[in-house]
């Protein structure tokens, strides 16, 4: 734990900020959201650069498409599991019991 | 005092939600389910229900010999790491294990989960979200992430490695908390005890090692004492002193290895610091997961905050401490990982009054200011993580039995800190607190449980 944001400089920020911003793309979405949930308490700070602000705003417009996406994925998986049969099983992690 | 009263409500939170997450996960994975943990491939000694008491005794105390002495074993080859300077190997193999840690023992927990729940779950999505919650867990640990996302994450770590420990058979569990209890005494309180050396060495050398590797559960700050305004000369030296412990699981082998350190060092400056840590190593249940964990706990109490702006004006300092605490206070409990290592050393300070970083989280290499430092009560993650493993174990048989020594846990543990105002100096902090649970526990098992079996039917309220 490095020393809290609040007293990070803006250039410090502006770093950790792109690096979680495009570690979001190693199919880690999770990241974005963490960019979002660390940065956010300083996101109105007058010295802070701009970049900075985009690069939040895309985390969340890229986190919340990839939340829908797979929010869409599991829905489909659910509904239609059971009618894909064999393969429906070799996804199926744990088979559930009963039905 | 009213200092500690603030720090014990803070370092109790965690603790709280970490043991009720392991009864949550024992709870559930005892209603049915396949995929419990399982006993690890080092125990040589299986316990069946035929076995008579004197073979269950000695068997177990094999299995739990071997486990600690991978621990002490562990331990050592830490220190000797750590005082040659190789940080960034140590940094390195703690990585490894806090990955494996999250994702082997979340991808358990979650087969436990699902199965109980009956969720349906493809294993696209489950790989993707462990991928997710392991690599974010990395980064908050080892990196940089708010305050108390790393709690978070070093709590729910220690859950899961207690969870893990869970697939230990009864006496083997027993008589492994019972070693713990005499190893953390030993490393910490001998005068050649490895987390004392540990710590010491870290103070001298002016190092965070073990804040990096750490884990830290949880980190508050403490107002300073008031004895500090007494002295103000010691004041800054006072700074520095922190109780760390650290524990330090290693994974695979399911060793636990929980070293307790303390040391008490005096500043050169006259100041004194204490800091205890402790590395337990604990294996995973699991022999499949290989190699991975380190838990380090660490806890530290450090009276007074430590602040060190540039200058070391002692007297500022005073003043300083209280308001710096309170900011931080919130914030700082992290801990993490479960198995490995974690190294703590958070406190450390403040010693030679050249710079005491005190780092609140973690891995605050390099920046000299610190302001950062603020004394506070450090529990090792090891503490987290063998209280839980205590509970859970209670939770195996009975919600009395568990409530129970779930009170006499935290009455442990608020002892121990009571001992650590009284001392100033670091202390282990398992001993009591086992030694308090194990014997609640047998307490109730044998004596209260059926007490109350026989009070229900007659409804009889006490």
């Amino acid at each position: 734990m490095a020393k809290p944001i609040e007293k990070m400089g803006a250039d410090e920020i502006l770093v950790i900020s792109r690096k979680l911003f495009y570690g979001g793309f190693c199919l880690l979405p999770l990241l974005w959201v963490y960019n979002i949930l660390y940065i956010w308490p300083v996101r109105n700070r007058a010295d802070l650069s701009p970049l900075v602000r985009r690069y939040l705003l895309l985390s969340g417009i890229l986190a919340a498409m990839l939340f829908v996406y797979f929010s869409v994925w599991y829905g489909v998986f659910v509904k239609e599991r059971l009618n894909w049969g064999a393969r429906g099983d070799l996804l199926t992690v744990v088979l559930v019991k009963g039905v | 005092m009213k200092f500690y009263m603030l720090q014990i409500y803070k370092i109790i939170k965690p603790v709280v939600v970490c043991i009720c997450l392991s009864i949550l996960w024992v709870k559930i994975s005892m209603a049915g389910s396949d995929y419990r943990p399982t006993q690890s491939s080092y125990t040589v000694y299986n316990e069946s229900a035929t076995s008579t008491v004197s073979q269950n005794f000695l068997g177990s105390l094999a299995n739990a010999g071997i486990i600690i002495g991978q621990i002490v074993i562990v331990t050592i080859i830490i220190v000797i790491m750590f005082k040659r300077g190789h940080i960034k190997i140590l940094i390195g193999f703690f990585m490894v294990v806090v990955a494996m840690l999250l994702g082997f023992m979340g991808y358990i927990l979650l087969l436990n989960l699902i199965q109980v729940l009956r969720i349906p779950l493809d294993y696209i999505t489950m790989a993707f979200a462990l991928w997710n919650f392991a690599v974010a867990g990395l980064i908050s640990v080892f990196w940089k992430g708010p305050m108390w996302l790393q709690q978070v994450y070093l709590t729910v770590m220690s859950s899961l490695m207690a969870f893990s420990l869970t697939g230990l058979a009864e006496w083997t569990t027993w008589m492994l908390l019972a070693l713990l209890v005499v190893w953390d005494l030993i490393a910490v309180l001998c005068p050649f005890g490895p987390l004392k050396i540990l710590v010491e060495s870290s103070r001298n050398q002016n190092q965070e090692v073990p804040a990096l590797l750490y884990t830290v559960n949880a980190v508050w700050f403490m107002a300073s004492p008031p004895n500090s305004i007494l002295e103000r000369e010691y004041s800054r030296s006072k700074e520095g002193s922190t109780v760390r412990d650290s524990v330090e699981e290693s994974g695979d082998l399911r060793r636990d290895v929980f070293n307790g350190g303390h040391s008490r060092s005096t500043g050169r400056e006259g100041g004194t610091s204490i800091s205890s840590s402790r590395h337990s190593g604990l294996d995973t249940p699991f022999s499949t997961g290989g190699r991975m964990s380190g838990n380090s706990s660490t806890v530290a109490l450090v009276p007074t905050a430590s602040n060190q702006s540039a200058d070391h004006g002692d007297i500022e300092l005073r003043e300083r401490t209280p308001s710096s605490s309170s900011p931080r206070s919130g914030g700082s409990t992290t801990s993490d990982r479960d198995r490995r290592s974690a190294s703590v050393r958070r406190a450390q300070a403040i010693e030679q009054g050249s710079r005491s970083r005190p780092q609140d989280g973690g891995d605050n290499d390099g920046d000299g200011d610190d302001e950062d430092e603020s004394g506070g009560l450090k529990l090792g993650l090891g503490d987290f993580v063998f209280y839980s493993v205590l509970i859970a174990r209670a939770a195996m048989f009975d919600w009395v039995t568990t409530m129970c020594c779930m009170v006499a846990v935290l009455t442990g543990m608020n002892a121990t800190i009571f001992l650590l105002a009284i001392y100033q100096k670091a202390l282990p902090a398992l001993p009591i607190s086992i030694c308090f649970g194990m014997l609640f526990y047998f307490a109730t098992r044998f004596a209260l449980v059926p007490f109350l079996a026989a009070l229900g039917p007659s409804q009889v309220f006490i």
